[in-house]
């Protein structure tokens, strides 16, 4: 099996394990259960079709969110999500490879699983910290601090969208 | 940017708010692999893009069906590229039989990559403008998209088959030895009339039976000589004369027939020309020999029809074109209002000839059931029978040929008796 697939199934199965775990940490069986036989569809189907891994990405996301208001540990929610975001991505990247021909595949792999274990390194440490430190915050300056992050939020989104790096032909790609 | 990274921004969004509103850390801290995810992809999208592509042909002219290799090398002369998709676009007359016009890969600065592939294609003059290059940060969230302008031109004539050249008798010929009848006297292989004894004819000439019987006179016989002439092709590439039924068109068997023609009249040595009559009247100027074929092929290759209200019928063919008395082959299907034009190019002096490929016979190999449009194919074939047996009346000469059945046959099938089915008229239903 190639480093890609192995990756991508450890990671699936990760994800599916720590969000389930979430939900059986407050002995809710049936959800549970339902995580479960969603990274199992998930690891099914993903081949047959593209679309499979942003249903499974959007569904695992949304189960570790509501384990959240369960009153879930957040460690598990936190490294679900991240495993469930490093499998979608793997999913992607090995369904690209897969539908085009690829030159230069080991450089390819080993740029992309590199920049992905940034990713992942930068949000585990986020996670412990978030774990670990507790702020209390004021009504007001937690409303600030929303406001300040849609904003910067949407003001980061705009620019990206608009930017157009200088050359002969203006950005025309479309999704593949 | 893709859709994905406005999907990412977005869950990113929907995560931090959620977490501010319900005050809680823990679903704070789920945003943040994404927008990790999403900040170092784009810390990595590409930016300094600077690649040239070059593109060789195995050959720049074949003919239709034949495999050409194609080689694609590009270079990276800007920054490193994480990821980048190569597409080369193909014209739609191509069709790819190996190899892969699109590929994925990762560039690093001076590298450079080569691919190759092979293609068939359809007539047509058929240029490769450029190579698409898309270039993605490691993640596939950010793109950019440029057009590599790349040279690379292929020729692709239509099929000819070697035939006979048709029997033809213009009335005017050029005074170079070929193989055309003059109507004048001379040197040559056809016996062409009786003259009195000159000094100078060589004995054998002499008519022994014929002098006999006059007294004390000779008298010699006399040939016919043979000639070259000049031939003016005219391929009709009106729109509204060519059928086409799904992939086939009746134009691409005109096209056949013109190239064949051309080919057989100069391989006689004869001077041919050729007019494109269609959207615009396209002219290639008479000559001579393998040259003459090779431009008469180009333009062939280029041949499309169009439809222009100037020349949406035949009244304003330029007739000029040709000398006075020349020979003139038209390719076209017809259509009933041609047959005055055809007619006064007649009764100007031209030898007409009509090669006319069948567009009832191509419109009913085409139909599914056959048998349910009996009558009408009955009753189109009759108006196309009166419409030649008109044109015979005329004086034209008129080679009706099936498609679904090779050129050579029905040229030689008409050669046989290639002014009696002038007179011919011969109607059934």
């Amino acid at each position: 099996m190639k480093p890609v697939q192995v990756l991508l199934r450890a990671s699936m199965a990760g994800g599916m394990a720590f969000i389930a775990l979430s939900y059986l940490l407050v002995e809710n069986w049936a959800v549970a259960l339902g995580v479960a036989a969603l990274g199992a569809l998930w690891a099914v189907f993903h081949t047959r079709f593209a679309w499979v891994s942003y249903a499974g990405f959007i569904l695992l996301i949304g189960a570790g969110v509501f384990s959240l208001t369960l009153d879930a540990p957040g460690i598990w929610a936190g490294l679900g999500g991240i495993a469930v975001l490093s499998a979608w991505d793997l999913d992607r990247f090995s369904w690209r490879l897969h539908q085009i021909k690829t030159l230069q595949t080991d450089r390819l792999l080993k740029r992309h699983l590199r920049a992905l274990a940034l990713v992942d390194g930068m949000a585990l440490v986020v996670l412990v910290l978030s774990q670990t430190v507790r702020l209390k915050m004021s009504f007001v300056v937690l409303f600030f601090l929303a406001l300040m992050a849609v904003y910067f939020l949407t003001m980061a989104l705009r620019w990206m969208i608009t930017e157009k790096p200088g050359g002969r032909e203006e950005d025309k790609a479309q999704d593949q | 940017m893709r859709r994905k990274a406005v999907f990412l921004f977005y869950l990113t969004f929907a995560l931090i708010l959620a977490g501010l509103v319900a005050r809680n850390g823990a679903l704070v801290s789920l945003a943040f692999p994404i927008l990790f995810y999403l900040g170092l992809g784009w810390l990595h999208r590409p930016q300094r893009f600077n690649l040239i592509a070059h593109r060789t042909l195995s050959q720049d002219h074949v003919s239709i069906g034949t495999p050409v290799e194609v080689w694609v090398r590009v270079e990276n002369q800007g920054g490193h590229l994480d990821e980048v998709l190569l597409e080369d676009v193909l014209p739609p007359q191509v069709e790819h039989v190996e190899g892969e016009t699109r590929l994925i890969t990762s560039l690093q600065s001076g590298e450079s990559l080569e691919f190759s592939y092979t293609i068939r294609c359809r007539r047509g003059n058929l240029g490769f403008p450029m190579v698409r290059a898309r270039a993605f940060d490691a993640f596939g969230l950010f793109v950019s998209s440029w057009a590599l302008p790349t040279s690379g031109k292929l020729i692709v004539i239509p099929d000819h088959a070697r035939v006979r050249a048709p029997i033809i008798r213009p009335q005017r010929t050029i005074g170079f030895a070929g193989p055309i009848p003059a109507r004048e006297g001379g040197a040559g292989t056809e016996f062409y009339g009786l003259r009195e004894y000159q000094i100078g004819d060589p004995r054998r000439r002499i008519n022994w039976r014929v002098s006999a019987r006059r007294h004390q006179n000779l008298y010699s016989n006399e040939f016919e000589q043979e000639r070259i002439a000049q031939i003016g092709i005219i391929l009709d590439a009106r729109e509204q004369s060519n059928l086409v039924i799904g992939q086939d068109a009746l134009f691409e068997f005109s096209v056949q027939a013109a190239a064949t023609l051309a080919e057989a009249f100069l391989g006689q040595g004869n001077r041919v020309g050729l007019l494109i009559y269609g959207y615009y009247s396209r002219k290639t100027f008479p000559g001579y020999g393998k040259v003459q074929l090779d431009r008469i092929l180009n333009s062939l290759a280029e041949a499309t029809t169009g439809h222009h209200f100037v020349f949406e019928n035949l009244d304003y063919l330029p007739a000029r074109f040709f000398p006075a008395h020349s020979q003139i082959v038209m390719v076209s299907p017809l259509l009933t209002t041609d047959l005055d034009v055809l007619t006064r190019l007649r009764a100007l002096g031209y030898a007409l000839m009509l090669v006319t490929p069948d567009p009832v016979q191509f419109e009913s190999g085409h139909l599914k059931d056959p048998s349910g449009s009996g009558l009408a194919t009955r009753i189109a074939r009759a108006e196309r029978r009166l419409l030649l047996s008109n044109l015979r009346r005329s004086g034209v000469q008129v080679i009706a040929w099936p498609v679904d059945q090779p050129l050579q046959p029905v040229i030689d099938q008409a050669s046989r008796h290639p002014f009696q089915s002038m007179r011919q008229v011969n109607i059934r239903l």
